[in-house]
């Protein structure tokens, strides 16, 4: 009687085991193949002509298209728009900014009539060299700086986009 | 944890169920002969879920999926192995179904009172060959694109019906965008669904019904574990052989992991790219050998009017066989089907191992798609696609722009360019058909130069041309005693080096000048110099030079290959009256470039828009 049980027991050990196993291969190697995007990292960009500095007023901060080469899981596309940034003349130097709240990454809008920066989701509000203008304002930071280089008169930047919802500027997305 | 499941069955009542579903009796004891079903169940688990983690990364349109379908097989981490399992997972639910086909019908298990399940068992195998002949397609590829093409024309002869569901299930008059939404819909969407809930039914009426057993059965056991722990070590030799499957690469190769494994992934389909060695699935081979006997008119026969009328006797099986000889003819007749089915498809096997032309194709579609990988890996995927790097590729477009328009006249190593003989017509009987003008192969190298300089009236240069006795031949007669070899070599040096080509690069300053002294003087032992007839614009030759033959200025580069072949007759090249015409007028700017780049053998294919005018 023991023996048979035993058996039994050892029967339903095996059927379960093996069960496990026929799931196992197919789903763990769908999960490894669902977690593809983990090892892939966000594209390195150089500088890139952006603006004339002859075509910026001073002071007033005017968005610009930033094209470059796109991948995009299969697909290379070149020279298409990647992103979008604020770029601002001031008397010593052209500063460019991220157009997209540090947030949560919506589309910053430029409000003239009180020269700052509003987001349109959640009312986060910038000053115009990029800093949180209403303490009050969700962002954790202020508007992402990017490097500008000048050359004659032309304006380059290296387009960037960084972690959003965290103090500090970190690149990746 | 029995706390836990007291509370869960308090609220849900599982424990009976389960028992239910669990211990189900088996008159006679657990059987191998009863793992067909289960397995069927498992190979169906197996692709819900590879199909579902396909489905994260497939896109359906002309212009992504087989891109998509690539990167899944070639980018995506294991990816080639969840393909690979999906792929060869519907094969194997096609030879258990056949399996489980057979044993009901040796079991008797379609007879009264089990129509209803025969009914649905038959239902679910047509959903099993609708999921393999809709995923045929999904890739996109060259195979999947023309076997399908055959099935939906098939369904068009169908009287009345067929063009407009033809027309529907092809979402337009031609294949395209949502001819792949409309199967995409119906691979993982609407058959999927439709094959849970008749399983369902079926295994709910197979529960109600039991297992057909002897009449006085010995013994009994229960469903769990006994036949389960049947049911899963077929499961798992099933699981184990498709793991195997996807895994071997071929005899060559063994047993590889990487995307070298797996299934097949032709290259991107395109309309105007004959494919001889597309065909269905296997096991749709034997509808496609039968579709064969039935010449012209009577293709409906072979394609529908029969296999519907051999469906039909399978769907009366429960009342054929229901008593006396009922059985017997029901058995013998199913054998004669699954027999008829293989012989056809081994037919079909044989004769395509017999066919030059399919297996030439074969070997075609093999390095097309080896090719395409390699412009993908070189310079991605451009938004219009891969098929656009083909469109560019020298390589590819090459040979078949050479055959079109050079060929006639022109050979490449004897052929057509695409390794097919040249051959016309006369009188009934082919024969090859003579060349008229040079043999291009390995034109611009300086084995084909130094060939031309030493007999310009061989075949394979002037031979078959009115240069066969110009100048140039008489020229080679008369000084090519007095060029030492070693002389006659610094000249093709110092010509072919203008290109500063991959061919020429290494060739050395000093040599290519004492190459031009030789050009614009003659030999130490006092043969005519070329520029008597040719002119080069070169420092160490003087300018005026007599347009006598052509201008060898940049001979055998690009442009002065893409000057000839535009128009010969033009200033600089062979002048008025030369026979070959004008390209220009013939071909578009674009394809006279994949013709240089591929005559000249450079790799530097080009993404194009559209090669035709």
């Amino acid at each position: 009687m023991e023996a048979m049980q035993r058996r039994e027991w050892f029967k339903k050990l095996a059927s379960g085991v093996i069960g496990l196993g026929l799931v196992l291969v197919p789903l763990g190697a769908g999960i490894v193949f669902l977690l593809d995007p983990l090892r892939r990292g966000s594209q390195k960009r150089g500088f890139k002509r952006v603006a004339s500095k002859e075509g910026l007023p001073l002071g007033v901060p005017r968005s610009f298209t930033v094209s470059g080469t796109r991948t995009d899981a299969w697909e290379t596309a070149a020279e298409v728009p990647i992103g979008a940034i604020y770029l601002i003349r001031q008397p010593e130097e052209i500063q460019a900014f991220q157009v997209t709240c540090p947030h949560a990454g919506c589309f910053v809008d430029y409000d003239p009539a009180n020269q700052r920066f509003l987001c349109p989701c959640h009312e986060s509000s910038f000053n115009l060299d990029g800093s949180i203008k209403d303490p009050r304002s969700p962002a954790p930071r202020g508007l992402d700086r990017l490097e500008v280089k000048v050359q004659g008169s032309d304006v380059l930047v290296r387009y960037q986009e960084f972690r959003k919802g965290i103090r500090e500027q970190i690149a990746g997305s | 944890m029995s706390r836990a499941a007291d509370w869960l069955d308090h609220r849900t009542g599982y424990r009976p169920l389960l028992r239910k579903l669990l211990y189900e009796g088996i008159p006679g004891g657990a059987r191998w002969r009863y793992v067909w079903g289960s397995t069927l169940v498992f190979t169906f688990t197996v692709q819900l879920l590879t199909g579902f983690f396909l489905w994260t990364a497939y896109s359906p349109s002309v212009q992504t999926a087989w891109e998509s379908v690539y990167f899944i097989q070639h980018q995506m981490q294991l990816g080639w192995f969840v393909r690979g399992l999906h792929h060869y997972t519907s094969h194997a639910m096609v030879v258990l179904l056949a399996m489980h086909l057979l044993q009901v019908v040796l079991a008797g298990a379609y007879r009264p009172p089990r129509e209803i399940n025969w009914w649905l068992g038959l239902v679910l195998m047509a959903v099993v060959l609708g999921l393999g002949l809709t995923g045929y397609l999904l890739p996109w590829d060259e195979r999947g694109y023309w076997a399908t093409q055959v099935t939906t024309k098939i369904l068009s002869i169908v009287p009345v019906v067929g063009p407009p569901l033809e027309r529907l299930i092809v979402g337009g008059p031609v294949y395209g965008h949502h001819t792949l939404t409309r199967f995409f819909a119906l691979h993982a969407g609407l058959l999927p669904a439709l094959l849970v809930l008749v399983v369902v039914g079926h295994v709910a009426l197979f529960r109600r019904q039991g297992v057909t057993h002897a009449k006085n059965p010995k013994g009994k056991s229960w469903f769990w574990p006994d036949q389960a722990l049947l049911d899963g070590v077929a499961s798992l030799v099933v699981l184990l052989v498709l793991v195997g499957l996807t895994l071997w690469a071929g005899p060559e190769k063994g047993f590889v992991f990487g995307s070298e494994a797996g299934a097949v992934l032709e290259s991107p389909a395109e309309a105007s790219q004959p494919s001889p060695s597309a065909r269905p699935e296997w096991y749709f081979l034997s509808l496609y050998q039968f579709l064969k006997y039935f010449p012209g008119e009577m293709e409906i026969y072979g394609a529908v009017v029969i296999p519907s009328l051999i469906g039909g006797v399978f769907f009366l099986l429960p009342f054929l066989g229901r008593r006396g000889w009922g059985h017997a003819f029901c058995l013998t007749m199913t054998l004669a089907v699954m027999a008829g089915v293989m012989l056809l498809t081994l037919v079909a096997v044989r004769e395509d191992q017999s066919n030059p032309l399919y297996q030439q194709g074969v070997l075609e579609a093999k390095r097309r798609a080896e090719r395409v990988v390699e412009l993908v890996h070189r310079q991605g995927i451009p938004p219009g696609g891969a098929v656009q790097l083909l469109r560019g590729d020298p390589q590819t477009q090459g040979p078949i722009l050479f055959r079109n328009n050079c060929s006639s006249c022109h050979r490449w190593q004897g052929h057509d360019g695409t390794g097919v003989a040249v051959t016309e017509i006369r009188e009934g009987e082919t024969v090859l058909m003579e060349p008229r003008a040079s043999d291009l192969a390995g034109f611009g190298s300086r084995e084909w130069m130094g060939g031309l300089l030493r007999d310009p009236s061989a075949e394979r240069y002037f031979g078959h041309t009115k240069h066969r006795d110009s100048l140039m031949a008489r020229w080679s007669k008369t000084n090519l005693p007095l060029l030492s070899e070693e002389e006659l070599e610094t000249v093709v040096t110092f010509v072919l080096g203008q290109a500063g080509g991959p061919k020429e690069s290494a060739a050395n300053s000093e040599r290519r000048a004492q190459g031009a002294r030789i050009f614009a003087q003659g030999s130490s032992q006092g043969s005519q110099s070329c520029h008597l007839c040719h002119r080069l614009e070169h420092p160490d030759v003087p300018a005026t030079g007599s347009v006598l033959a052509p201008d060898l200025t940049g001979y055998a580069t690009r442009e002065w290959l893409r000057g000839m072949i535009m128009d010969s007759s033009q200033p600089g090249y062979y002048g008025q009256g030369h026979s070959m015409p004008k390209f220009a007028e013939r071909l578009t700017p674009q394809e006279i470039d994949l013709l240089v780049d591929w005559i000249l053998g450079v790799e530097s294919p080009r993404v194009l828009g559209s090669v035709r005018k």
